[in-house]
């Protein structure tokens, strides 16, 4: 305990631009000042030398956080070296110093915790004796997995690539497909502890410019300790914090991003997290694969038109099956209704029971295949999908007309490409189960009364979350609903406001 | 972003005026006319007519809100007086409304359920659609009445299809002394135009108001539309027979074995609660709107939970024959009185006003 409480603690409300200490005795305490905090940290290294002019100078970085070798042939070994060559003059001014490190990325700080910090998060500070400021160099290098295939974001044409959890990387990928001059990646930090990089993306001249203040203003507002992942950091930036739906897309593949910036909108990549978010979001822009645009746009109208109806079947299903065998069974054609009437025969449990029993346990069987590790899921789903489900149908618990009813609105939920909507919707799947369970089929109505209502309350970023069925946009509902050939589709999304409309065009040789 | 504001644009005005007006009226529109013989054409053509060329005059003439109006004419105690009534006009024709949809729900498809559940549900989901605002409850309409045009299509072109031609020739000899018994029951089936009036404040460009006549002349078409199949399909002396001939008409529209379903009057009734919905939330709004006016409010909100215990009390008694005759006739006569009477009388005394304000 004594140990501990010798340990400063840095206030995070009061220690940040502590400026590099001057004088005679500035360099000392400008290393006792990193050293006090690196006391107990066994990967903070620190390394002192000797430069020519007979200066001290003082290397800090983090272990593993960037490369060990840059740092020894680049710093290190310069150093070393005119400390040899009797050359005293190299080092007497701050642009003597930052000639001799060759680093491409480099800046001169003024404040002493600052470049501490900036140590912490994989650069390299280098403290000279005599400068008035500190120096800091990215030598980062923070072993990540390398590009690989999309997991959660299935597609048969177009690029499979996906983003990693490498912040630059990510970078690298966006601007390799935006080599425009006007596509701005601004570098925030975000997080009083994590200091998380947060990549602002747009393109000057054609994102909504009121829209990037916005964004921006509310990603610096932000004041909390730490940013995991993209999904904290939507939560922390949306408008409607207690709203049922997703008010930005995430997406872990850059064809996507770069399409959606390149169509007004803004992406925001966050250091460790390998998917980017894309706002302002709406109903479209989460039904959206880019893989449509890849296609040709007859086959691809109608997969758009197969995934609308599947989204409308994968939440009413359910309820729509305990509304007619439950409350109207006079509705079901003659036929079905006497096949669900021998089906449901020996099944002990009301219709609404048997659609929460297995509802629940297809959470469940959901849920498990998530956090288990893959190679188990296999036998997972054996388990639970065939031999549960089976047994349950064989001993009489559940009719086998319910198994189809749930299976196609599962099967209907999965064709959603947004994860997060297809959870919202799930949420809205047994609202509309409640209602159903009290009122038949009018509850079922009042139901997507409410669902409407809610969807056309939800807006991001000033874009509301329907549109453009709702307020109206006759063009942009046509293209949400048809995709149009790529030749015909000249113009941006103009509920997105664009500041340059046109996408075709522009002086090219488009024709 | 999109800077859609709080203005109503034309579609969402024309959704507004037709859900407001007959498609949730039009199914129960000839109980409460005591019987739909086929005169009733006639006096739904007529209704429409007036209230269509009532709608074009005001959207011509009227310079300012209704409130302005109102306070300019008759002084601002008068006019709290008057916003007042129209509240009490809106929540009878809402109750009216929920009363009559409750009944053709508990008939066709819950009989076992308490009427009063199938009411609250009714209201409270009203109320969810109308408590963000005009803009969101004028989206909704836009969104639902997308859903509702492709069955209602469907459901009259299957109808038409069925129909004898033959029968329809009955309408055109309707009996004058009928079409103007049926005439303010008929002006219910443009009920919308209470609501236009209200609406119709908020909107800066008059061009967009237009889009309310084609909501009158829509619903009012669907309305006849129906009117037709039902004479069609039962002839003149059947129809009459029903107490809810449209959702009997629906009933008994067969397609044969493509149907997914036994009855096609669902697609009816599914239309018609979603109308009614939209339709109560249309008349609450705009009654928690009057009642904020006149109490000096510029927001509604205050009084959208306060209204519900009210439409709901009016529902249920509505049991009562005379409670129900008695709100039926505020509502005939409100609206009838409405659109022909108080709002044209408003506009000539304004204009007269203002002409001596120019000689003087």
């Amino acid at each position: 305990m004594d140990i501990l409480n010798d340990i400063p603690i840095f206030d995070i409300s009061q220690d940040y631009d502590q400026p590099v200490f001057t004088g005679a005795d500035g360099y000392q305490k400008n290393c006792d000042y990193c050293k006090q905090f690196m006391k107990d940290n066994g990967d903070v290294l620190f390394r002192e030398f000797t430069l020519a002019n007979g200066n001290r100078c003082a290397v800090i970085f983090v272990d593993g956080m960037c490369s060990k070798d840059m740092v020894e042939r680049q710093v290190i070994l310069p150093a070393r070296r005119f400390a040899q060559s009797s050359d005293e003059n190299k080092f007497n001014s701050a642009d003597g110093v930052l000639q001799q490190f060759s680093a491409t990325e480099y800046k001169r700080e003024k404040s002493i915790s600052n470049g501490y910090i900036s140590a912490l998060t994989g650069d390299v500070l280098v403290i000279v004796e005599g400068e008035p400021v500190v120096f800091v160099f990215g030598y980062r290098f923070i072993n990540s997995r390398s590009v690989g295939t999309s997991t959660n974001e299935g597609s048969v044409f177009g690029p499979h690539e996906a983003f990693t959890e490498n912040f630059r990387v990510n970078t690298g990928l966006l601007r390799r497909r935006i080599s425009d001059p006007n596509f701005v990646i601004e570098h925030l930090k975000v997080g009083q502890r994590s200091h998380t990089s947060v990549g602002l993306c747009y393109i000057r001249g054609l994102t909504n410019r009121e829209m990037v203040d916005k964004l921006r203003l509310r990603l610096q507002k932000i004041d909390i300790d730490i940013i995991n992942d993209a999904g904290e950091l939507e939560q922390l930036i949306e408008e409607q914090p207690s709203g049922l739906f997703p008010q930005a897309s995430r997406s872990e593949l850059p064809d996507t991003v770069a399409g959606e910036i390149c169509n007004g909108r803004a992406a925001l990549l966050v250091s460790g997290s390998p998917q980017a978010l894309v706002l302002p979001g709406n109903l479209s822009l989460l039904m959206r694969v880019n893989e449509d645009s890849y296609q040709r746009w007859s086959f691809s109208t109608f997969i758009k038109l197969l995934r609308r109806v599947a989204m409308i079947i994968s939440v009413i299903g359910p309820s729509l099956y305990v509304a007619m065998i439950a409350f109207h069974p006079g509705l079901l054609p003659t036929n079905l209704l006497m096949i669900s009437a021998i089906n449901r025969l020996n099944v002990p449990f009301s219709a609404l029971a048997e659609v929460l029993i297995i509802e629940f346990f297809l959470e469940l069987l959901r849920e498990a295949s998530i956090r288990m590790p893959s190679n188990i899921t296999t036998a997972l789903s054996i388990v639970g999908g065939l031999i549960i489900g089976d047994a349950a149908i064989n001993a009489g618990l559940i009719s086998p007309l319910l198994i189809i009813i749930v299976g196609l609105t599962t099967i209907a939920g999965f064709t959603i490409p947004s994860y997060s909507l297809a959870s919202s919707l799930r949420l809205i799947k047994y609202m509309l189960l409640l209602f159903t369970s009290v009122l038949g089929l009018p509850g079922l109505l009042f139901g997507i009364v409410i669902w409407t209502a809610l969807m056309v309350r939800s807006s991001a970023f000033g874009l509301d979350f329907t549109v453009p069925l709702a307020p109206l946009n006759k063009y942009g509902l046509l293209r949400s609903f048809i995709q149009l050939p790529i030749r015909k589709r000249t113009t941006r999304p103009a509920y997105l406001s664009a500041e340059d409309i046109k996408r075709i065009g522009t002086g090219g040789n488009s024709k | 972003m999109n800077n859609y504001s709080s203005k109503l644009s034309p579609i969402q005005i024309f959704a507004l005026c037709s859900a407001s007006s007959a498609l949730g009226t039009l199914c129960f529109a000839p109980l409460l006319g005591n019987g739909a013989d086929v005169s009733w054409a006639a006096a739904i053509i007529i209704a429409a007519v007036f209230s269509t060329a009532a709608a074009a005059f005001y959207i011509k003439v009227l310079r300012s809100s209704v409130c302005t109006a109102l306070n300019d004419c008759s002084g601002n105690f008068i006019c709290r007086l008057l916003l007042l009534v129209l509240g009490i006009l809106f929540i009878a024709e809402a109750a009216l409304t929920a009363f009559v949809t409750t009944d053709a729900v508990e008939m066709y498809l819950l009989e076992e359920t308490p009427n009063e559940v199938v009411l609250l549900a009714l209201l409270i989901t009203a109320c969810v659609v109308f408590d963000a605002g005009k803009q969101y409850l004028a989206r909704c309409c836009v969104i639902l009445l997308l859903i509702s045009v492709i069955p209602l299509t469907i459901l009259i072109t299957l109808s038409l299809f069925n129909s004898d031609p033959g029968e329809l020739s009955a309408l055109l000899q309707p009996d004058a002394a009928a079409v103007i018994r049926h005439l303010p029951a008929a002006f219910l089936s443009c009920s919308g135009g209470g609501a236009f009036v209200i609406f119709a404040s908020g909107v800066q460009d008059k061009k967009n108001l237009t889009s309310a006549v084609y909501g009158f002349i829509a619903s009012a078409a669907a309305s006849l539309l129906l009117f037709a199949c039902s004479v069609g399909i039962f002839t003149a002396d059947g129809a009459e027979l029903f107490k809810y001939p449209y959702i009997e008409m629906a009933r008994s529209v067969s397609v044969g074995t493509i149907a997914l379903t036994e009855r096609f009057d669902i697609i009816l009734l599914s239309v018609m609660i979603i109308a009614v919905i939209m339709q109560l939330a249309v008349f609450a709004y705009c009654a928690a709107f009057c009642f904020g006016r006149s109490a000096g409010f510029r927001s509604h909100r205050c009084f959208t939970f306060l209204l519900i215990p009210v439409i709901f009390a009016a529902a249920y008694y509505s049991d009562n024959e005379a409670l129900f005759n008695l709100l039926a006739q505020i509502s005939f006569r409100g609206t009838a009185a409405l659109m022909l009477g108080i709002v044209p009388f408003l506009l000539i005394l304004l204009g007269l006003r203002k002409r001596r304000a120019t000689n003087a």
